[in-house]
């Protein structure tokens, strides 16, 4: 039916927006910290307030289209799916939101060190969120399974930036604030990857049937929370 | 959005042979250029109900109007009211595909004829446009002359709406137009009927919910002759104020 | 012996039975068509159909007068029978539907049909012969009507209810008053019904003898004037058939062959407009 298909269309363009929102917002928050610019920061903020409002839009078309339209096959998988997606990418963009107000913080303070692997982080995590949108619009499984597979590369990051950060601050306990600081925001880069993780399943279900959340028919490594440096020391 | 009230119903009561009342107290409002369908389980009146825009019951004696139904500032249940003319400007599509016997122009021509256009030129001009409209030209303009017997279900009903549309009523009845036809022939029709009311105001019963869903902009859900609830079709299939609503649109009775 | 056995026994026998009934039925009418087809043939001549009757005794002569005699009954009973009956089965089927006056109609008109013809030619003789004082083709054709009223107003009106009530009411959304629903639309539907039953209804009293022995009589000079007494020719085979001379009784046998041809014909003509219409 011609009314539902541009309907879809519709569905699938909020979609996009949002997602390219969340690309900024990611892409900013780090930018706030790395370039020390609070009014970048600031902006990423607010722009928060975009992405909830499509949030609600999506959900509340949904519905509508699923009462009214009575979608099944591909349709039917393509508007859960929108669902499903539109709320990692609402959390994706509250990170965000978090990155930057950490990066306020920071800002106040002398620099511990040059920042290198939050930069790298964000890099990686952007790649893989522009990919799972990319493979969203393309419908393509093979680059949403790629994407999967990167995600224990920014997992070893996080643990790499984590153990560094304890090294500091059991040398110098004055940096302990910063640190922490710095740790938040690595963990917070690292769940945007789970999130665009999660995007990229969704695409495989949307384009295969198929359902590979927790690892369902294909193992995938749930990453360990495993901190070097702490525990018994040998 | 503006919306324009095409057709306003006030307190209408109807009876059968002078006894039985088929409709109480109704009250609606139907939108002009919108498709309001009205649904509700078998006997809830909604087919008689739709029978009241263009007086089908007077051709039964002994039936009985109460209340007013007003259409381009007349109440149209006056008994001073020209049938003719009011059924030129409500038409009606039935279930069953009803083609005369005759060829397929003749049956589009019928109602111009009526009316009094004899000449040819402005006849085939009308025919055609006809059948533009109702999607078939492409499929009969080789055949204008074959019987309309030899079309094929989906195409007949197609046919019996260009013949209403001929006319160029201002509404359009539907009376379950698809639940005689094929799934493909339904989905045809369907969305002919949308396109539709951009030029005429289409009223719809229909038994099944779904195409309600799918094609109505409001919906009225009558049940034993009363009207339980209305309004736009997407508040009715997903949160309806009723509970009747609510217990029939999930499929709890009727 | 066995359930399946005796069943198929009583098959056998029933098969047999109807087969012998049906063969004794279907000797009889090969035999009579037959008859009628060797004798008629052989009284066949160019003479039969263009010269009229010679005084008794005499050979030759022909039977022109009754054939156009007949032909003008027949085409009077037609015009006055098939608009009433059709228009009395108009009523019946359209504005007294479900009445009960059109219910006592429809019996009676039930009852016309099998009613014998010969009553009916008594009847007309009392009303348009005694009291004129003469014999009248108008007579002959008023009684053949009479019988081929009841014929057509049935038909007519079965024809008419077959009609779906759906095709009027599409007819009335459009627009159109009642008479015009039934002549555009109505009609057109229930055409080759009704034709196929006005051409019965003239097969049905083109062998009629006993209404036109009392009503149009006979002639035997050519004649036009329907005012006085017809020449048709089942009374004229009657009359030759109890005659006693020969070549009366061929021409006699040739008349009713014609007779029986053109009924033929009549009746696979309607057939083949029903197997026309309903092909598609």
């Amino acid at each position: 039916m011609a009314i539902f298909d541009n309907e879809l269309a519709q569905l699938n363009e909020i979609i996009l927006q949002m997602g390219s929102l969340v690309e900024d917002s990611i892409r900013d928050s780090v930018r706030a910290l790395v370039d020390r610019d609070d009014a970048v920061a600031r902006a990423v903020v607010v722009k928060d307030h975009q992405v909830n409002a499509l949030d609600i839009e999506v959900d509340e078309e949904s519905i509508r289209l699923i009462a009214l339209r009575q979608p099944k096959g591909s349709d039917l998988r393509f508007i859960t799916t929108a669902m499903k997606i539109t709320t990692d990418l609402e959390r994706m963009g509250d990170l965000a939101v978090n990155i930057a107000q950490r990066a306020i913080e920071l800002n106040k303070d002398p620099l511990i060190k040059q920042y290198v692997d939050i930069p790298r982080m964000r890099d990686l995590t952007q790649g893989m969120t522009r990919d799972a949108l990319d493979a969203f619009v393309r419908r393509d499984s093979k680059l949403a399974r790629d994407v999967i597979l990167r995600d224990d590369e920014i997992d070893e990051l996080k643990r790499m930036v984590i153990s560094e950060l304890m090294i500091f601050m059991t040398e110098d306990p004055s940096l302990v604030c910063r640190a922490m600081r710095i740790t938040f925001i690595a963990t917070y880069l690292e769940r945007i990857a789970d999130h665009a993780t999660n995007i990229a399943e969704m695409v495989i279900y949307l384009s295969e049937g198929k359902i590979i959340r927790h690892g369902k028919d294909e193992p995938r490594d749930v990453g360990h929370e495993k901190i070097r440096g702490c525990g018994p020391q040998k | 959005m503006t919306e324009a009230v095409e057709i306003a119903i006030h307190n209408l009561n109807f009876y059968y042979a002078g006894a039985v009342q088929a409709l109480k107290a109704i009250n609606l409002d139907i939108m002009k250029n919108q498709i309001t369908a009205l649904i509700g389980p078998s006997g809830c009146g909604k087919t008689t109900l739709l029978r009241c825009f263009n007086r089908m019951h007077d051709l039964y004696p002994r039936h009985r109007y109460e209340g007013e139904i007003v259409m381009g500032g007349r109440n149209i249940l006056a008994p001073d009211i020209d049938l003719i003319d009011l059924r030129s400007k409500v038409g009606m599509v039935f279930q069953k595909p009803t083609p005369f016997p005759m060829t397929i122009f003749d049956n589009v021509a019928y109602g111009l004829r009526l009316k009094g256009i004899r000449k040819k030129e402005e006849l085939s001009e009308r025919v055609e446009r006809s059948l533009k409209h109702a999607a078939l030209w492409d499929e009969v303009k080789d055949k204008l002359w074959a019987s309309a017997y030899d079309l094929s279900g989906g195409q007949q009903q197609r046919l019996v709406i260009a013949r209403a549309l001929a006319v160029e009523p201002g509404v359009l009845l539907f009376d379950e137009p698809t639940s005689a036809l094929d799934p493909i022939s339904t989905a045809k029709i369907e969305e002919l009927v949308i396109q539709l009311k951009n030029d005429v105001t289409i009223i719809i019963v229909t038994h099944n919910m779904q195409q309600a869903a799918r094609i109505s902009d409001r919906t009225g859900f009558l049940m034993l002759g009363e009207i339980v609830e209305v309004g736009t079709t997407e508040k009715i299939f997903t949160s309806p104020s009723e509970k009747l609503t609510e217990e029939y649109v999930t499929g709890r009775f009727g | 012996m066995n359930a399946r056995q005796k069943r198929k026994i009583e098959n056998i026998i029933a098969l047999s039975l109807s087969t012998a009934a049906a063969g004794f039925g279907i000797f009889w009418l090969l035999f009579i068509v037959s008859d009628v087809l060797m004798h008629g043939v052989a009284g066949f001549s160019a003479a039969l159909f263009l010269s009229d009757p010679v005084p008794a005794g005499v050979e030759g002569g022909g039977l022109r007068n009754a054939f156009v005699g007949q032909l003008m009954i027949i085409s009077v009973a037609a015009l006055i029978g098939v608009p009433v009956g059709l228009l009395g089965g108009t009523f019946l089927a359209e504005y007294a539907r479900g009445r009960q006056i059109a219910r006592i109609i429809s019996v009676l008109a039930d009852i016309m049909v099998s009613v014998p013809s010969i009553i009916i030619g008594t009847f007309v003789y009392a009303i348009l012969v005694k009291p004129l004082g003469h014999f009248s083709g108008w007579a002959g054709s008023t009684a053949l009507a009479m019988i081929m009223i009841p014929v057509v107003l049935r038909t007519t009106e079965d024809m008419l209810t077959l009609v779906p009530w759906t095709l009027r009411e599409a007819a009335f959304a459009l627009g159109a008053p009642y008479y015009k629903v039934i002549f555009q639309v109505v009609y057109r539907g229930a055409a080759t019904g009704i034709l196929t039953g006005i051409l019965l209804s003239i097969a049905r009293v083109v062998g009629e003898t006993a209404p036109l022995l009392f009503t149009s009589f006979n002639n035997a000079f050519f004649s036009v004037d329907m005012n006085g007494p017809m020449p048709s020719l089942t009374v004229s085979i009657f009359q030759y058939a109890m005659g006693p001379y020969d070549d009366w009784h061929a021409q006699a046998w040739a008349a009713a062959f014609v007779i029986t041809l053109a009924i033929l014909v009549v009746t696979v003509v309607s057939r083949m407009i029903i197997q026309w219409r309903y092909k598609k």
